[in-house]
């Protein structure tokens, strides 16, 4: 605070802008090569103007050729003020050469410029256009629990590794518990715990059975000894 | 009040100088006139933000301010020649910097005279009415400090420029003089002048942040 009311606000207002934007972070080589550029064009526009001057020059020189070489006394005579004049007016037209060159090179860069934003433009509506890498991840999260119950199914079904398929319904309602898939886990979950049951019933009725799954083995075997049983059994 | 620091902007020091001696500048100076990109590279880093700071205030806050950056780079490596030492290297290239943004808006002014039809793009830039029912309580902080720097932006250029170098870039006035080609009399009686337009235009405004 300064204690004059409007420089304050001045500096609040100035604060308040946004950033400059940032130019290129190697400004040197730009301005080099702008430098050099500049140069090229000066020598250009100076070697044509020049050429351009020689060529009036002679062109005067040859217009008032009869008036210089065969000036009388009471003749029309070439005076310093015309020549200063042609002068000043050949600098004149240079200056204007030199100002059109400029204006041109200024609109150039103008065009370059928008050129660069169109594109930069276009490259962020690209990036626009492409899926939202968090939608697709919240609808992978949406499948993922159909997808572990199917697995489960097949585990079962397929594979006969009950105890697996069981373990993966447990997990798909303790992980996704607001999910519909998690009723149907715990439906199947339900119907195994009743096979197991029943199973269980027939065995203690008949003994003869129970003996042959010991002969065969465990109840719920491992992954690969389970499918290898599995398969044994179609066979 | 603005919460936003003011180092978010570039700005220079108070005074508007980058701490470095005369003697540091003779030999900045002598080397990139040598050839040596080093130097260069150390004279841009030294005056960029300072530069793009004051490109930024005179233009109006623009969206764009790298051209006219590079331009007054080039300039200075072109004419570094012609640099007498009889200044601070950093008061050079404020007169650069001004010289570039007068360029660039009559550039500007002439191309939209000639394609677009308009007239006097800095009339145009600042023609919304800020003063008179600013100060209303549904107003933002925001909407003021933009109708503040419109009025600034609505200022002839030779008040624009003293008010950005003393109020902004917080120059002292024999420093303005010397860089704008003014007495001290001259930068006063323009500071007067531009206060009161100012005044003028953001008088609702400048009571309210009094009170």
């Amino acid at each position: 605070m300064t204690g004059d009311p409007l420089q304050d606000l001045l500096r609040e207002a100035d604060a308040t802008a946004s950033e400059p934007p940032t130019g290129p972070a190697d400004l040197t080589s730009a301005v080099l090569r702008l430098a050099r550029r500049r140069q090229r064009v000066r020598r250009v526009v100076g070697a044509g103007s020049a050429t351009a001057a020689l060529l009036i020059g002679l062109g005067l020189a040859v217009s008032n050729w009869d008036a210089l070489v065969g000036s009388s006394p009471g003749g029309p005579v070439v005076t310093m003020s015309d020549t200063q004049e042609q002068e000043q007016r050949l600098r004149r037209e240079i200056a204007d050469l030199r100002a059109r060159a400029d204006a041109a090179e200024a609109l150039a860069q103008r065009m370059i410029t928008l050129g660069r934003r169109r594109a930069d433009l276009a490259a962020l509506e690209r990036k626009l256009r492409a899926p939202d890498p968090l939608e697709s991840a919240r609808q992978q999260l949406d499948r993922t629990p159909a997808i572990m119950v199917r697995s489960a199914v097949r585990l079962q079904h397929e594979y006969g590794l009950v105890a697996s398929a069981a373990e993966a319904y447990r997990r798909t309602m303790n992980l996704f518990p607001d999910s519909p898939w998690a009723q149907v886990a715990r439906r199947r979950l339900l119907e195994i715990d009743d096979d197991q049951s029943k199973e269980m019933g027939n065995e203690h009725a008949n003994p003869t059975m129970r003996s042959e799954r010991r002969a065969c083995g465990p109840r719920f075997p491992a992954r690969l000894g389970g499918r290898e049983q599995h398969r044994g059994v179609r066979a | 009040m603005t919460d936003r620091s003011a180092a978010a902007l570039p700005r220079p020091a108070p005074g508007g100088r980058p701490a470095t001696s005369d003697c540091a500048d003779d030999d900045l100076r002598s080397r990139i006139a040598a050839g040596d990109r080093a130097a260069l590279e150390r004279l841009i880093e030294q005056h960029r933000p300072r530069v793009t700071g004051l490109a930024y205030r005179l233009l109006g806050w623009p969206d764009e301010v790298e051209d006219v950056v590079q331009d007054v780079f080039v300039s200075a490596l072109t004419n570094l020649g012609r640099f007498r030492g009889d200044c601070a290297l950093s008061t050079w290239l404020t007169t650069i910097t001004v010289n570039a943004c007068r360029s660039r808006r009559r550039r500007l002014r002439s191309w939209a005279t000639r394609w677009l039809g308009l007239g006097d793009t800095d009339a145009t830039v600042g023609s919304a009415p800020p003063g008179s029912g600013g100060s209303g309580p549904t107003i933002t902080k925001i909407e003021t400090f933009d109708h503040v720097r419109q009025a600034v932006q609505a200022l002839p250029v030779k008040y624009r420029e003293v008010v950005v170098l003393r109020y902004l870039e917080q120059m002292p006035v024999p420093e303005i003089g010397r860089v704008l080609g003014l007495t001290r009399d001259t930068v006063e009686t323009r500071l007067s002048r531009a206060r009161r337009r100012l005044r003028d235009r953001l008088s609702g405004f400048v009571e309210a942040s009094q009170e």
